[in-house]
């Protein structure tokens, strides 16, 4: 669109005055314009850019709005009043309302957003070279009101419609922009969801096989006792019997371990009143033989008093999952690094604070460095390799906490190692 | 090494936590042992153990057990005897289930093969 036809074929160039006072903003848009082969002359501030205009009579000004000496503002209505039209393009971020109507005000032709595009500034130059006509004062004037000030608008219709419409091009683009970074963003997340949804999986899976293991030995034992029983002639109908109800007994033991982590993955469907204690001690004894292998204990310590509360209680079960696994990295790591090594322990306290149900996580782990406690809840940021986190664990628990269930979810260094804290 | 017959002669501490693999375990070895005393914790086999350290030749046991472990036991017995045989089943074949302080370290599921020819190994190096 803007090919070759485009470009000054006449002896002369047509001049734009860029007046800007950041060097580097007025560099990429100085190299822009000489690439469409447009004469380019800069001043750094508005009072230069007034005097640049005097001095050269460029066929179109792009001006920068915050700038000492004089601003954009300023400088254009300096340069409409004395110089007749020079079409003058604002360069502005449009952040609020008046923007526009300063640059009414001041009579500019037209604005562009920073960052802009190379393709608009062009399109907009291009617009204002073939088209502008004089800024003749129509006579009229119009009173608007915002913000509680009122602004007299006199510029021509047709500058205020090429102001309107590129405010709304603008708009458009802009709005455009923050969609697709929207949709980026809802994208990484929802893969970061799913990677930690895959590390809970996982270390559903290894708990499982924790508990697996004793009636799989069983089984096994059982198998083996068959063929031992009948080389020592001890096969009856009581034996075979016993046989049955042991390799039974332990198939029910191992379905039962299926059925509570298949429940437990289930996202609650709604808020319900559920008792704190007893949803932490039923993920204790589902990862507790997870733990101990590590040489981890796991102990609970409960309030007497009744401590129900309204959320979703299998949300909140993976929060304390989430937060006694981090304790154990943080345990299994410090011991990795120290010599003698620490007899690991991980306490859930559920206690009522004030009135206020305080489920409380402590881990002899060492602790969270005192320069990154700030940045724990953020998303993505993490101690762990790679391999081991995703950072988004505690991010999402603070979510679950305090967005969804109206909570709060606090961490601080003790004595020895890390406090997390769900304050009911 | 010696043979299956001359485990008749040997007296075995099993000590296991788990109700039916300690019963299965038990029967195995008593159709082969002279006798077996059995224990549910560390607790228990190192009071069996301190009544009748005359008696047993082989000490068997699991190393994750309430009230006392296995490992924890196992000191206490070396302790007393440093030339006690001992041998180890565990479900975890890593540093803190396992010690080389032992015969030999036998990983769950329990292959009953296998710990036949551990006992005659462990039996066979006394004689």
């Amino acid at each position: 669109m803007y090919g070759s036809e485009r470009i000054n074929v006449e002896a002369e160039k047509t001049k734009i005055l860029i007046v800007e006072d950041s060097i580097t903003q007025a560099v990429f848009l100085r190299r822009i314009l000489q690439r469409y082969n447009y004469e380019v002359i800069m001043a750094e501030d508005g009072l230069r850019g007034d005097e640049k205009a005097r001095e050269t009579s460029p066929s179109l000004i792009i001006s920068d709005v915050n700038m000492p000496q004089m601003n954009g503002y300023e400088m254009c209505k300096k340069v409409k009043g004395s110089l007749g039209d020079i079409p003058i393009i604002l360069l502005t971020v449009l952040s609020d309302p008046a923007d526009i109507i300063h640059g009414l005000e001041c009579g500019a032709d037209n604005f562009l957003m920073k960052p802009y595009s190379e393709e608009s500034l062009i399109s907009r130059i291009d617009n204002l070279l073939t088209t502008a006509r004089p800024h003749v004062n129509t006579g009229f004037e119009v009173e608007l009101a915002l913000g509680g000030s009122t602004y007299k608008i006199n510029s021509g219709r047709h500058q205020i419609l090429n102001l309107l419409v590129s405010t709304y091009e603008t708009t458009l683009q802009q709005q455009r922009q923050l969609s697709e970074e929207t949709k980026q963003r809802m994208e990484k997340e929802r893969l970061l969801v799913q990677q930690s949804k895959m590390a809970e999986m996982g270390s559903m899976i290894t708990a499982i096989a924790h508990q697996w293991r004793q009636p799989l030995n069983a089984i096994s034992l059982v198998a083996q006792d068959l063929d031992d029983a009948y080389k020592f002639g001890e096969i009856s109908e009581e034996f075979i019997t016993e046989a049955k109800d042991t390799i039974l007994g332990q198939v029910d033991f191992m379905t039962k371990t299926v059925d509570d982590f298949c429940g437990f993955l289930r996202p609650s469907k709604e808020k319900k009143l559920f008792d704190i204690k007893k949803a932490a001690a039923d993920i204790v004894s589902m990862f507790q033989p997870y733990f101990s292998r590590g040489g981890i204990s796991l102990n609970l310590h409960f309030a007497e008093t009744d401590a129900s509360a309204t959320g979703y209680p299998n949300e909140f079960k993976q929060v304390i999952l989430n937060l006694i696994n981090n304790a154990k990295d943080a345990i299994l790591s410090a011991n990795g690094k120290a010599a003698p090594k620490i007899k690991g322990r991980i306490d859930i306290e559920v206690a009522v604070i004030e009135g206020k149900i305080n489920v409380i996580v402590r881990d002899n782990g060492g602790g969270i460095d005192d320069n990154l406690i700030g940045q724990i809840f953020e998303p993505y940021f993490t101690t762990k390799e790679s391999s081991k986190g995703t950072g988004i664990g505690l991010s999402l628990s603070k979510t679950i906490i305090e967005t969804n269930m109206g909570w709060s979810l606090t961490a601080r260094n003790i004595e020895g190692g890390a406090e997390f804290r769900i304050e009911i | 090494m010696i043979n299956e017959a001359d485990l008749k002669t040997v007296t075995v501490l099993y000590v296991e936590d788990d109700d039916y693999i300690r019963q299965l375990v038990a029967r195995f070895l008593k159709r082969r042992v002279a006798k077996v005393y059995e224990a549910a914790n560390g607790r228990e086999g190192l009071d069996i153990y301190l009544a009748n350290s005359d008696e047993i030749n082989l000490v068997i046991t699991d190393i994750q057990m309430p009230v006392m472990g296995g490992m924890a036991m196992i000191d206490a017995i070396h302790k007393l005897k440093e030339s006690q045989t001992i041998i180890i089943t565990t479900a975890y074949n890593d540093e803190f289930h396992t010690s080389n302080k032992v015969c030999r370290n036998i990983i769950k599921p329990i292959d009953t093969e296998e710990l036949l020819e551990g006992i005659m190994f462990c039996m066979g190096l006394k004689e």
